[in-house]
Formats: C-alpha cells, sequence, structure tokens
C-alpha cells in the first residue's frame, strides 16, 4: 500500500487540484479519496487502469467538498511549495493563475489532460462525461487561456 | 480529429502548473492515514499492483537485443506489500522510507583521509554544514550555505586520496557548489543550474573528485543531465545530455543521478531517465563533456519492466553499475501486472568501453530487494549491500504480520560477484545499508536497525565487519537507542580508521547529526553529536 500511495498520490492531488481549485485543500480531498478507494477495492476489477479508477472516486470527493465549501477559490493565495518566477525551468506565475482561475468544468479538462496525462477518452470516463464534451471544454478553455501573454505570443507564431 | 491546442501551448500550460506540490507535510500525514487504513483487518480483498496508465506493447524480441523497453521505477503491487513495514519510522521527525526502490536523501556525506574524518550534512536549519575533526581530535563544524535556505537537497560530497573535495547540494532548486583543495578552505558556494521542479528529494545533485584535483558536479535537469567540471585552480565549463524524449507527454523529468570516478579521473554517471529507465554517460578526463546518453538494459533473461536505484562505483579503471530491476508477466488492457521477482542485478564499464558488459543477477529468487548500495575498495573490488524481505511463497514467507528483513552482501574478486553473504545480526525492521570496504576484501557494513517494529521510538545504528577468510565479527550497536536515528553513512581510508555518520532526532522535528570513529584496530568510540 505504501507503494501504491507513492505511485499514485501525486496524480491523485493534481486531479483533486484540477477540480476544486483548490490547491491547499486538495491534500485533505486526495486523502480522503484514497481512504473511499481502499474501502472499494473490492469493486475494482482490472478492467481499466487503476489510475482511471482512482481518479473517478477523486473526482467525486473534489466535487463533495466544492459543494460543501460552495466558494471560489482565493486566487491571491500562494499555491504550496510554488517556485519563485522566472529561470529556464520554471513556468509562469501569471499563467499559472489564469489556469486556476478557469471554469470548474475548463479547469478540471485541462489539468486532467495536461498536467495528470490522461488522454481525452480517459478523461471522459474521469469526469464521467461524453468524449465530445471533453473536447468541447478544451477547445474553450484554450479560448480563454490564449488571452494570456505567454500563449499569445505563441498564436502571432503559428499565424505568421 | 486534430488537438484544440499546440504543443508550445502544452508545454507551457505544463510549466505554469509544475510550479504546484502538494504539502510534504500533509503528504506524510496522507501516507500515514492510508496505510494505517490498509493494514486494518476489515481490507481483505488483495491488492492487485496496475500501473499508472500507459499504452505500449513490449517488444517480442528478447532483451539481449538493445531495442527500447519501456520501464517504470514504481515496481511494487500486490498484496502482501501492504503489509510490508515502510521501514523504522520516527513518530515525530521525517519519515523514511525503508522498502522501496528509492531512499530519501537524509544521509550525511563522509570521508575519511589520513586519520582525518570530514562530515557533510543538511542541519535542517536551513544550512549546510562541514566538520573535519583530525586523528583523536574533537570535530570543528563551518557553515557553508548562506542564510535563508528552503528546500535544501544534499549535500554530496566527495574526497580524493590528496584530500582535494567538492560538494553540491540543492537550494530553493538551485544547484550550489564549494571546492577546496588538499589543506585549503572551502571555496565560496556557486550557482551552477537548476534543477526540474517535479522530483523533490530525488533532484539532488552527484559529485566526483578525479585523483588529480578535477571536479565535476551533476544533476538533473528537464529530461536531461547537465553537469559541471572544474580543473584544479580553473573555472566551472558546463556539459548537457540530449536524452530521447519521453514516450509520454507530461512524464516525470529526469531525477536520481549518480555519479563516479575511476583511477584514470574518467567520470561516469547514471541517473533515472524522464519517464522509464536507466541512462548513462561518461565524461572523459580529456574531454569536454558528455558522450550520448545510452539507456542500460538489462540483459537477465526475462521481460523487464522496472528500474531503479542506480548506484555506481569507479573499479580500477572502469566502473560498476548496480540496480534494482522487476519482471512483468503479462499486458492487460494497456497496463501492465507485476511479476515478483525484483533483483538486483550488476553490470560493468571496463575502461575505454562504450557499452556497459551483460547484467549478472545477485540476489537469490525467493527474495524481494529493497534498498541497495555499493562502495569500491582501493584495489578496484566491489561491495554490494542490499535489504532484502522473502517472497510470497517461500517457506521463509509470514503471513499476517510484517515479514522481516535481512541483509545481503555480495564482494567481488577478481572483478566478478561470485556469491552473497547473508549479514549476522540484521534481521527485522532494518533499512538503509551503508559499506566500507578496505584492502583485501576487509568490509565495514552499517545499518538502521528498529528494534520497535514501526514506532521508530527504539531505533540504532549497528555495525559488522567482515574479513575475508576470517568471516563475519559481532555485530554491535554504536549509537544511543531513541528516535531515528536515520541513513547511515560509511567511510574508511587505507590505514583502517573508519567513521560513520547518522542523522538523529532531537525532539520535535529536528534532526542532529551524531558521528562514531574507529581508529584502525581498535573499538569503535563513544556517539557524539556534531554541532
Amino acid at each position: 500500500m505504501a507503494e501504491l500511495f507513492d505511485a499514485h498520490w501525486h496524480g491523485a492531488w493534481r486531479v483533486a487540484v484540477g477540480v476544486s481549485g483548490d490547491p491547499a485543500a486538495s491534500e485533505d480531498i486526495a486523502q480522503e479519496a484514497f481512504l473511499r478507494a481502499i474501502r472499494s477495492l473490492p469493486g475494482f476489477d482490472g478492467r481499466r487502469p487503476f489510475a482511471v479508477w482512482l481518479h473517478r472516486i477523486v473526482v467525486n470527493t473534489a466535487i463533495d467538498h466544492v459543494r460543501r465549501e460552495r466558494r471560489r477559490p482565493d486566487l491571491s493565495q500562494s499555491a504550496p511549495g510554488a517556485d519563485a518566477p522566472g529561470g529556464p525551468d520554471g513556468g509562469s506565475p501569471e499563467l499559472l493563475a489564469a489556469l486556476l482561475a478557469l471554469t470548474d468544468e475548463q479547469r478540471a479538462v485541462v489539468f486532467l489532460h495536461f498536467w495528470v496525462g490522461h488522454t481525452v477518452d480517459e478523461v471522459a470516463v474521469v469526469l464521467g462525461v461524453a468524449r465530445g464534451t471533453v473536447r468541447s471544454r478544451l477547445a474553450r478553455a484554450m479560448t480563454a487561456l490564449r488571452a494570456h501573454p505567454d500563449l499569445q505570443a505563441i498564436a502571432r507564431v503559428t499565424d505568421v | 480529429m486534430s488537438e484544440p491546442h499546440t504543443a508550445d501551448e502544452q508545454t507551457r500550460i505544463v510549466a505554469a502548473l509544475s510550479s504546484l506540490h502538494p504539502d510534504p507535510a500533509a503528504t506524510d500525514r496522507a501516507r500515514a492515514a492510508v496505510i494505517g487504513a490498509a493494514a486494518a483487518p476489515s481490507v481483505r480483498r488483495p491488492l492487485r499492483w496496475v500501473r499508472p496508465s500507459l499504452r505500449f506493447a513490449l517488444p517480442a524480441a528478447g532483451i539481449a537485443a538493445i531495442g527500447t523497453v519501456l520501464v517504470l521505477s514504481l515496481p511494487r503491487g500486490e498484496e502482501d506489500r501492504a503489509a510490508v513495514p515502510p521501514g523504522p519510522q520516527t513518530e515525530s521527525c521525517v519519515v523514511q522510507r525503508g522498502q522501496t526502490f528509492r531512499i530519501l536523501p537524509l544521509e550525511p556525506a563522509v570521508a575519511m583521509r589520513a586519520g582525518t574524518a570530514t562530515v557533510m550534512w543538511n542541519a535542517f536549519d536551513r544550512s549546510i554544514r562541514v566538520a573535519d575533526a583530525p586523528e583523536g581530535g574533537p570535530f570543528a563544524s563551518t557553515r557553508l550555505s548562506g542564510p535563508d535556505v528552503f528546500g535544501t537537497i544534499g549535500p554530496a560530497f566527495e574526497q580524493n586520496e590528496r584530500g582535494d573535495g567538492v560538494a553540491a547540494w540543492v537550494d530553493a532548486r538551485q544547484v550550489v557548489a564549494v571546492h577546496r583543495s588538499a589543506g585549503g578552505e572551502w571555496s565560496e558556494p556557486e550557482v551552477l543550474g537548476r534543477v526540474n521542479a517535479d522530483r523533490g528529494p530525488y533532484n539532488g545533485p552527484a559529485v566526483a573528485m578525479a585523483p588529480d584535483g578535477t571536479a565535476t558536479v551533476a544533476w538533473p535537469s528537464g529530461t536531461g543531465l547537465r553537469g559541471a567540471r572544474r580543473a584544479p585552480d580553473g573555472a566551472w565549463s558546463r556539459s548537457a545530455t540530449r536524452d530521447p524524449a519521453p514516450l509520454y507527454p507530461n512524464m516525470p523529468g529526469a531525477s536520481e543521478v549518480a555519479m563516479a570516478t575511476d583511477d584514470d579521473g574518467d567520470v561516469a554517471a547514471v541517473w533515472m531517465l524522464a519517464g522509464d529507465g536507466i541512462g548513462a554517460a561518461t565524461w572523459p578526463v580529456d574531454e569536454t563533456g558528455w558522450t550520448p546518453t545510452q539507456k542500460v538494459l538489462s540483459t537477465v533473461s526475462g521481460p523487464i519492466s522496472m528500474y531503479g536505484n542506480a548506484r555506481i562505483v569507479g573499479s580500477g579503471r572502469g566502473f560498476v553499475l548496480s540496480m534494482l530491476v522487476g519482471r512483468t508477466t503479462r499486458v492487460r488492457d494497456g497496463g501492465l501486472i507485476a511479476a515478483r521477482d525484483d533483483m538486483v542485478v550488476a553490470t560493468r564499464l571496463p575502461a575505454g568501453a562504450s557499452t556497459w558488459s551483460r547484467a549478472v543477477r545477485m540476489s537469490p529468487r525467493g527474495e524481494v530487494p529493497g534498498q541497495n548500495t555499493s562502495v569500491a575498495g582501493p584495489d578496484g573490488e566491489v561491495a554490494v549491500a542490499w535489504t532484502a524481505t522473502a517472497a510470497p511463497g517461500t517457506p521463509a514467507y509470514q503471513r499476517p504480520g510484517f515479514p522481516p528483513r535481512t541483509l545481503r552482501v555480495a564482494l567481488s574478486q577478481d572483478g566478478r560477484f561470485r556469491s552473497t553473504l547473508l549479514v549476522p545480526g540484521a534481521r527485522g525492521t532494518i533499512s538503509s545499508p551503508a559499506l566500507a570496504l578496505g584492502d583485501g576484501g576487509q568490509l565495514t557494513v552499517a545499518w538502521t536497525d528498529g528494534a520497535n517494529r514501526n514506532s521508530g521510538r527504539n531505533s540504532s545504528v549497528r555495525v559488522i565487519t567482515y574479513t575475508a577468510g576470517q568471516g563475519w565479527s559481532g555485530a554491535r550497536r554504536i549509537s544511543d537507542r531513541g528516535t531515528g536515528p536515520l541513513t547511515p553513512a560509511l567511510a574508511r581510508d587505507a590505514a583502517g580508521n573508519t567513521v560513520a555518520a547518522w542523522m538523529r532526532c532531537a525532539g520535535g522535528r529536528d534532526l542532529v547529526l551524531q558521528v562514531a570513529t574507529r581508529p584502525a584496530g581498535a573499538d569503535w568510540g563513544a556517539a557524539t553529536r556534531v554541532q
């Protein structure tokens, strides 16, 4: 179980952040999801990857959390473990804020697809929606993100 | 249907998200809660291990062919692994992972030369410290790093026979290095580069000090390895490897670099490739950078899916790599079901060679290895040690409860590993083996012994010595019992003077350094705290 936790903790946490938009609360969400998964293990038949099954539980747990909290994330708070801006290997804090500010539906598909690494089909299974729904939400999320300067430059180069 | 985004957009989005990490303390609490819940009697159904989702087919050809085998570095699974204790855990201090492929880099770094012991450690008060103790004298501590150090990883430290030294660590993702000439003072810290954000404690740098005083530092960055080299009285030069891109996007970056130098001053580095396998490259003494990256494959028969814990030592005019590998048995729905046939293997890169020799299996069947470590002696012989538990289905396997760990060592003779030895007195909740090897195969072994199963509250460091032709001495405890200690390190000089150092919980979440020395021909002295 220790190795299972170590292998899937970060992925589960990322799913929780994607659905809840709240990095600070996502440790508790992911922990609760793991505990639910342990109780549900007899129901796991192995026909799909374990990560997909676990992340479905994380999504449901995160949705329960959001409904309980009934609030949007405070984007002015620093994300735990966030690095100082800049550097060749670092990302843009401004783009990160824009990602966290996406709608719940758009943020979930973006995080699950880009950050957790699920295919579109797997995202559909994890979120319990149709494949076309995932693609349309991704497209709308990219439209919203392309208003950000970090992605505007790419768009200009692509247009040329 | 085309993707609604470009590859560049994806890269920038992932880079922005990569600055987010779960809180380590919350992760520790969650881990303890999940493991505790899994151990409860209500969990009856065996847990079948399934890999994170990957889509690929293993090559039909045998592993002897140089093919691209996608491997993973987290091979554990199946129900009995839930019963394997994670190692001596400390209730109020840093949690150590006992039975995994990875060792958290908590151990101090030690060296012994002409009776003078040198210890370098992460003082966890936001400083890196070094202390020297001339023979029989007290340790004098110096602070190497500046204030406001956050997220420190390391240090790595190495010293040659002359006493030239190099050390490196990570401060808030920056790789920092210091050096000193024999008899001199440590230089001011210099920033050499940055490590990946997503691999946490496995981003630590590695160092190598050649006989002529040339220092090399390596660290994982992005999907490859970066390096810097400094000739005596020279400036740092840089080099980077060009590794194959990971098979899937968003896979973790390169990590867990280990490095060694041989008698010629050539340097070899091994590391976990981004997403899969172990990569290797050399930096020859007369070259300006790394050779092309090779993916190291085990030629032990059977489909190999998992590699981890690469350890490398310089052996004469060449190198010996030991690592853990594990098998898969079948592929189902794109996932992998791992078998319980993990093993420790060793392979050799002779001087001037460009390819690694055939890997030799060292761990016996019926045992599952965990932590491994290795050391080279002054005559080029090599010792490898690993913890192990009995494999399911064997008579020694115990259920329910926690299967005890044992400790094995393999000693080379004339360049070949001929047999393994079971370390007497090392059984139970043991972890973190450390080795020191002298001429003629005199081996010193140290480990952490957790006498109170998982509580960690009655842990200690134990040592034992093996001499070829004479056998084993009696195992003895060289530390006090208490919370911790963690991850001992060993070093000895040509005369046989030996130093052992370890971290110890001092209450709350504070870690302190303790050291014991053994003059050649004498017994171990009392452990002392070094501040």
